[in-house]
């Protein structure tokens, strides 16, 4: 056992910094006992019966300040010293380091705030995001779980207080250009989208992006938003915003097919708003879409290509220098013919929805943990069958831990696992870039791909893999390096979610009539 | 009142309750945003934290 | 920088000569305190806290700092004639500061119920809210005690609060007896215990002696003999505490403390200004790390402790 001491005559430390010295000693490896404080005669006391005294602390007087520890390990010394030093000049940093522990303490230090993202559990939001209405602050909510009479008590007071209310279950916004959560930075335009679906909104406003297009807002609503019970309290309100915003001329509206009811409601809402509109609800039909005078999407892509047209400018082509045919034609000859199934690993719930519809029409149905019929449901999560698509950020998945576009490692086992399968033709993968995904997602996966590659050579086989990569060249990840560490490891690269899947359907009929 | 217009013509001025990374991100853009180091009210005691919050 | 408020006691100081001349204690982001040669502590405090005993309140730039504007321990601080100049660096003319006044003022009580209701909604909160890091979680033990009973919370205990718990509730007896020598001879071992710059123990005590004056203005009780007996046990030990905590133990045994906690007792105790109680209590709270907390922990048990001296606990209470 040692004991270390740190002495510092006539110096003075808020309470704030000497509580976070003492809790973050606590933390180290080995460390036994911290006591932090001023070294008054009863403070010397406690002390000594915890044995942590020495001379040199007894000679201290009540205005002095020490730190006295026990550890373990001698090796542990240097670290220690070096924390302590640390944390004592953390509190020399800029005041946004402050972390007061209640937004109605935060609001003391930004008293002209005017948005708040909430991300507590979810039993815990519906009264944080209240709190912030009825300061009459905009509410980004990230949280899920969250009550739907909850979520329609808190859209309703926003709605009367003329205030965003975007969630719960909101991942993705973008306000004023600023990406919030899980967003990506793209151009600024004449786009103004309104999304129930998060990884919906990223791909769409990429690929805007990617055409040369811009966006004005990226509004969220939640996934929930277009049911009965919401009434699309929020896409309404978004709508009626981007309406009146003179920077957004054409908008965008992205969710999975709503209520019939409720679609009407959005569409002519959208229709009264007299500017052109563009709607990707997701596997719906254009009939109605188009008897209010919008322009249907048939994919996030397509969507995104007929919003840029719209706002007056040509698209620009994503895929210039790739000669499609030519490449189909050299992968098709890696296939064994008894390679017939696909294995979609999405981290995008949506994305993963979205090749499921795309696809099914061309090669049947696909076994999912968010299958389109119920009896495509996998019965074993963990085992594929045949065609399976798996969203790995649903909660099956991410029950204790983070959501596959931070933490890449339940796609990285489950890849080792599906190329166990010699009849699989296609691992079919999203790359969700942006502000609040991880780092460095390709990177990540690399080495799973390749040694996924591995397993399958020993089966004397050889499978395709395929991606989109959802993000650009601003993004802090960067679309270019991020696309580059993905085709060194072999995979095929589309620029679209839409384009790819387009792509491994041209593979997978081929391979289900050899 | 219509206050989601007047916002988009404003500096976006973020208090970030929750996760952290969400604030290190938007610190990252040079956004102006406050950190709430939230905890759960009454130590998640959830019948303490209704009632608490009815006092607020 | 501009000067809002000023402490009227201050002001008295301040005006009491010409010239005085002091120097730099301690700078915190929100606080800096000036130091007087005869050891007066004159905080000047950023608008974004409250105004306590002795301070100068000063707006500041937003998210300006004391730290981070160059105040450092040991400049030189002259006031002369009401103007304060730190070398070279600030120059505040307090003539016009708005005057404060931290003891508590005359009101007009709330009905005994409502009084009721108002010590379980500072119970609730504190119970809740409050950080353990420090003493305040000995509350429902002091509490039990004084009231003979048990209380089944259990809070987190830790060094501090299994330490103090023992000595503060032979103070709490000492206070109850009103025997000055057991006050002073049992508060020997609290005074100066404890995390913080103003030490956990210390707060608590702050809470309690403030809390107690309240009641007793509340109850038409004469306060004069509960004011000497704390002032003669501050006085007495204040050598054992950092100056800070020495200085605002000096004021809470008159019943003074910060805007905040003025406007939390006033919210408990006075007729018409409950409105703002529930926050009042949680910005007493979010004070510093653990010190509002202990405070808070404080404030309730003083006023449990003088409504159960005077015989009126069972309306409180039950």
């Amino acid at each position: 056992m040692n004991k270390s001491v740190r002495i510092q005559k006539n110096k003075y430390y808020d309470s704030v910094t000497l509580m976070l010295v003492s809790k973050e000693l606590k933390k180290l490896d080995g460390v036994n006992e911290v006591l932090v404080g001023m070294a008054t005669d009863l403070n010397k006391e406690l002390v000594g019966n915890l044995g942590l005294s020495n001379n040199e602390i007894e000679e201290l007087n009540a205005n002095d300040f020490f730190i006295t520890v026990e550890w373990e390990r001698e090796e542990n010394l240097e670290e220690l010293l070096l924390k302590v030093e640390e944390l004592l000049n953390k509190k020399d940093e800029a005041s946004d380091d402050y972390s007061p522990a209640t937004l109605s303490s935060a609001l003391k230090y930004m008293d002209d705030a005017n948005l708040v993202i909430i991300s507590v559990p979810g039993k815990y939001a519906y009264q944080e995001a209240k709190k912030a209405l009825n300061k009459n602050l905009h509410v980004m909510l990230f949280s899920d779980n969250v009550k739907v009479e909850e979520e329609k008590e808190l859209k309703e007071i926003a709605r009367d207080k003329g205030l965003l209310m975007m969630g719960p279950d909101c991942g993705t916004a973008i306000i004023n250009q600023v990406p919030l959560a899980f967003g990506n930075v793209v151009n600024k335009g004449h786009i103004g989208i309104v999304a129930a679906s998060g990884t919906g909104a990223q791909e769409v406003s990429v690929i805007i992006d990617k055409l040369g297009g811009g966006i004005s807002q990226a509004i969220g609503t939640g996934g929930r938003d277009l049911s009965k019970e919401i009434g699309g309290i929020m896409m309404l309100q978004g709508i009626k915003a981007l309406t009146e915003d003179e920077e957004t001329k054409v908008l965008l509206l992205v969710s999975k097919p709503p209520s019939p009811e409720i679609a009407e409601k959005v569409l002519q809402a959208a229709k009264d708003g007299g500017k052109p509109f563009v709607v990707s609800f997701i596997g719906g039909s254009p009939e109605v879409v188009e008897k209010y005078g919008g322009v249907y999407g048939a994919s996030l892509e397509d969507a995104a290509i007929k919003a840029v047209e719209l706002t007056g400018l040509k698209a620009k082509s994503m895929d210039s220098n790739m000669n499609l045919e030519e490449l189909l034609k050299d992968q098709l000859k890696l296939l064994k013919p008894e390679q017939k199934y696909l294995r979609g690993l999405y981290t995008g719930g949506t994305l993963c929805d979205e090749a499921m519809k795309l696809l099914s029409k061309d090669i049947g149905g696909i076994y999912s943990n968010i299958p389109l019929k119920p009896q495509l449901k996998l019965e074993n999560l963990n085992i594929s069958k045949e065609h399976t698509c798996i969203d790995l950020g649903d909660d099956d998945f991410t029950v204790g831990r983070p959501h596959p576009m931070i933490d890449p490692s339940t796609r990285q086992e489950r890849l080792l696992k599906e190329a166990e399968d010699p009849e699989v033709a296609v691992f079919l993968m999203d790359f969700v870039l942006g502000y609040g995904s991880n780092p460095d997602p390709a990177g990540e996966m690399v080495p799973f791909i390749k040694r996924s590659k591995e397993v399958m050579m020993e089966k004397g086989v050889e499978a395709l893999y395929i991606a989109s990569v959802c993000g650009t060249e601003k993004d802090p990840q960067n679309l270019r390096e991020q696309e580059a560490k993905l085709k060194e490891a072999g995979v095929i690269i589309l620029p679209s979610n839409a384009k790819a899947v387009a792509f491994s359907a041209e593979i997978l009929k081929y391979q289900a009539k050899r | 009142m219509n206050k989601i217009n007047p916002l988009f013509k404003k500096e976006l001025k973020v208090v970030n309750v929750g996760l952290k990374s969400f604030a290190t991100d938007l610190k990252q853009q040079d956004i102006q945003v406050i950190h709430v180091d939230w905890r759960p009210p009454a130590g998640g005691n959830e019948r303490m934290a209704k009632l608490l919050n009815k006092l607020k | 920088m501009k000067p809002l408020m000023i402490c009227h006691n201050t002001k008295k100081i301040l005006n009491s000569k010409r010239v005085i001349r002091g120097r730099i204690h301690s700078v915190f982001k929100r606080v800096c305190n000036i130091i007087t040669p005869e050891g007066i502590l004159i905080p000047l405090i950023s608008h974004q806290l409250s105004i306590s005993p002795g301070g100068i309140l000063v707006e500041l730039l937003q998210n300006q700092e004391f730290s981070s504007m160059g105040f450092k321990r040991n400049l030189e601080v002259e006031v002369l004639d009401m103007i304060l100049r730190i070398e070279g660096m600030v120059e505040l003319d307090l003539t016009h500061a708005s005057q404060w006044d931290g003891k508590p003022p005359a009101f007009e009580g709330v009905g005994r119920k409502d009084l009721k209701k108002n010590v379980e909604v500072l119970r609730h909160i504190v119970l809740n809210a409050a950080s353990y890091e420090g003493v305040a979680s000995i509350f429902p033990e002091v509490e039990g005690s004084i009231l003979g009973r048990v209380f089944k919370e259990k809070l987190p205990i830790n060094h501090y609060s299994s330490y103090i718990l023992p000595r503060m509730l032979k103070l709490i007896n000492a206070i109850k007896d009103g025997k000055e020598k057991e006050i002073i001879h049992t508060s020997k071992e609290i005074i100066g215990f404890g995390p913080g710059l103003t030490p956990s123990a210390d707060d608590f005590v702050a809470g309690l002696m403030i809390s107690m004056i309240y009641s007793a203005i509340y109850s038409n009780v004469d306060i004069k003999p509960l004011v000497s007996n704390f002032a003669r046990m501050v006085e007495e030990w204040k050598l054992r505490t950092t100056i800070v905590s020495s200085e605002m133990l000096r004021h809470a045994a008159k019943g003074e403390g910060s805007e905040d906690v003025k406007v939390l007792m006033m919210g408990m105790f006075s007729l018409g200004a409950t409105e703002d109680f529930e926050k009042a209590i949680l910005r007493v709270i979010n004070h510093g790390s653990t010190s509002g907390s202990d405070m808070a922990s404080g404030l309730y048990v003083g006023c449990v402790l003088f409504f159960n001296i005077h015989n009126e606990r069972v309306n409180l209470f039950e």
